[in-house]
Parts: structure tokens; sequence; C-alpha cells
């Protein structure tokens, strides 16, 4: 959505200028694309869980049957479905390769919030689209980190229905409910259940799981052990309006 | 333990270099959501901060040399560093942070100012 007006730090509103409307459009224009990107691919039947055949590969990247043999059947004597040529691979620790995918998707996720908070122009954009286009297999998270923040029935409206790129997250935690005696329909229901982008949600925990100065160095969940239902809301909401999940 | 009993034989500007390093380690730990290794880093520049503010006069303050550093977990760990140093620049700082919206950085530096304005959290 464009906004009527900036506020510059003083506080005081003042209207946008032409460039900077420019620069808006750019950036609406860019996410207009990667929509139609992300479309294109679900379209193709794009699935990110597909097995592809492991790096350092001659074929290296490229799809593969559910069964591990390769869809255009070049490694197969005479694409009639016999016996591959070459001796199988050994798997090559796909656990460390998807953590690395993930780190790097995350990286470009940040990288595209950035942009358009700068606003960059189309060269900045289409390096983007590249890159997007090498971590297609996360692209549904990198699409869901750039989402504006949301009121709570908006993210509350969208728990539970498992979309690509989104988590549901507690806003008061489950375990930590399960310690203060909260019960399960509290923990569970619809008011404390929230959809949020699968990025945001590992940041919010990631926070919550951390040791911080400002408890003493206790991890802010455990600092909100003991406490009241309406403290870890309080906390909780707070801690999604920082991550700007909710507005 | 054992570290902090090495810290001992540093000087100051070893201590900033090490916090600077372990700092990007945590930054890099927190990309890969690597909680366990996260959480060791925290505690290992948790122990260089003390053994700064154990050093007569608090030298922490020495760590305000990596304001503006280019990776942002430096920058906020430094900054948390000097709530109690220099409230006003430490601040300042953690403000910055929390404006670029470079996240989780920006994320858990408005956390802490919201916990600082609510009065639950006074440095030390």
């Amino acid at each position: 959505m464009l906004p009527k007006q900036s506020l510059p730090q003083s506080g005081r509103p003042r209207p946008l200028s032409a460039r900077a409307l420019a620069c808006h459009i750019a950036g609406e224009r860019m996410m207009a694309a990667f929509a139609r990107f992300q479309a294109f691919a679900e379209k193709a039947g794009f699935n990110p869980d597909q097995p592809r055949v492991p790096a350092g590969n001659p074929d290296g990247g490229q799809w593969t049957g559910s069964d591990g043999s390769a869809q255009d059947g070049r490694s197969a004597i005479g694409g009639n479905g016999g016996p591959p040529l070459d001796p199988e691979e050994p798997p090559k620790q796909p656990p460390k390769e998807k953590t690395s995918r993930v780190k790097a998707a995350k990286a470009l996720a940040k990288r595209i919030a950035q942009q358009l908070l700068r606003r960059a122009g189309p060269i900045g954009a289409l390096i983007t689209a590249i890159e997007l286009a090498e971590n297609h297999s996360q692209m549904h998270s990198v699409r869901s980190y750039q989402d504006a923040p949301k009121t709570l029935s908006e993210l509350q409206q969208n728990a539970g229905k498992r979309r690509p790129g989104y988590e549901d997250h507690h806003i008061v935690e489950q375990g930590a409910g399960q310690h203060e005696g909260f019960s399960r329909s509290q923990i569970d229901g619809p008011d404390n259940v929230v959809s949020v982008p699968q990025y945001k949600h590992h940041e919010i925990t990631g926070w919550y799981n951390k040791p911080n100065k400002n408890f003493g160095m206790q991890t802010p969940r455990n600092y909100l052990r003991g406490k009241d239902w309406s403290e870890h809301v309080r906390v909780g909401h707070e801690a999604m309006r920082t991550f700007k999940v909710l507005k | 333990m054992k570290q902090r009993k090495n810290l001992k034989s540093l000087s100051n500007a070893e201590i900033v270099n090490l916090f600077e390093q372990l700092c990007i380690e945590q930054y890099d730990a927190m990309e890969g959501d690597e909680q366990a290794r996260v959480n060791r880093l925290v505690w290992r520049i948790h122990d260089l901060e003390m053994e700064l503010k154990s050093r007569p006069g608090d030298q922490r303050y020495e760590l305000m040399r990596l304001f503006g550093h280019p990776n942002m977990q430096v920058r906020l760990s430094a900054a948390e560093a000097n709530l109690a140093v220099d409230y006003a620049s430490a601040r300042r700082e953690i403000q910055a942070i929390k404006d670029s919206q470079w996240f989780p950085q920006a994320g858990h530096a408005g956390m802490t100012l919201y916990f600082l304005d609510t009065g639950e959290s006074k440095p030390t």
C-alpha cells in the first residue's frame, strides 16, 4: 500500500517527493514481478521438495524422479528406463546442504527487504530476480519475508492453513505455557495461534531462546516463567510488533 | 571458566578484537538457526564484557569503537554492553540498529528498547 506521506525524524509529515513516489512504484513492480515468477513456477508444477541430483555430479542440481532416476533419462541406457550407466554417487550430506541453502535464502530475503526499504531501482530488482531463481526451493519463504505487518485478526485467520512459506506461531509459547499450567485449549485457542512468515517465526523464536542481558542473562522464555497469561501475551505481541509481523 | 581465567592476560585491544570476532561468529550462527552455538557464543561474549567491566574504571567503553561496525551483531552487542557506561550513546546506537530494519538484530534492538522503556530492564 502506498503511503500518502513520509514521516521525517522530526515527526512532522511531509508529502512524498516525485522521486520517492517513482522509487515506491519501482518497489511495487518488483514485488509484482516476484509474484508472477512464483505463480509461473507453481503453474509449471514446481515442487521444491522434489529430489535433485547431488552437487558435484555432471547433472548436479537437475530434478530426478522420486525413485532417484533422472527425469530426462540421460543417465539411463538409451533412455529406456534401464540401469544407470554410472554407479550411484553416495549422498552428499543433504542436511548440511539444506542448512546452507536456507542460510543463503535467508540472506537473500533480507537483501530484498533492504532493497525495498531503500527503494532499489530496476538493476537491483533484476539481480534479485536472478538470485531468487537460484534459491527457488525457498521461494515461498523468501517471498513471505517481505510481507508488511498485519493486524492480529489477519494473522489469526490464516492459522492452521499450512500455507507454503508460513508457519503457525503460538503467541504464548507452547512449552512455556505448559510450565505455567495454562490449559491446552488456551494454548491452541484461536486467539493464541497466528500464521507468520517462516523466517520471521525463526527470528522471534531465536529471540525467546537467547540469553538476554535485559533479564540478567536469562532467556526471555525463562524470564516469563511464573508470570501470568496476560504478561506472556504482552511480551508476545510486542515481539511480533518489533519483528514487523504485527501492525 | 577456563576462558575467563585466560582473559586476565589479554590486553583491552585483544579483548575488543576477540569480542568482534565472536560477535561475527554469532551473527553467522543466528543466520543458520544454530541456537546452541548462538548461546555458547553469547556467554563467551558476555565473559569478555565482564572482564572489561572488572578492570579499573570499567573499561567497557573500549567497545564503543565498534559502534557503526559493518556487522550488525557486533554493533548490537557493543551497544548493549555500554548501556551502563554511556547510556545516551549506547541507546542511540541501539535505536539506529532498530531503525535499520536489519533483522533479527533490529528485532533484538527493538525489544531491548522496549524493556528499557518499561523499566523492566536496568543496565548494569
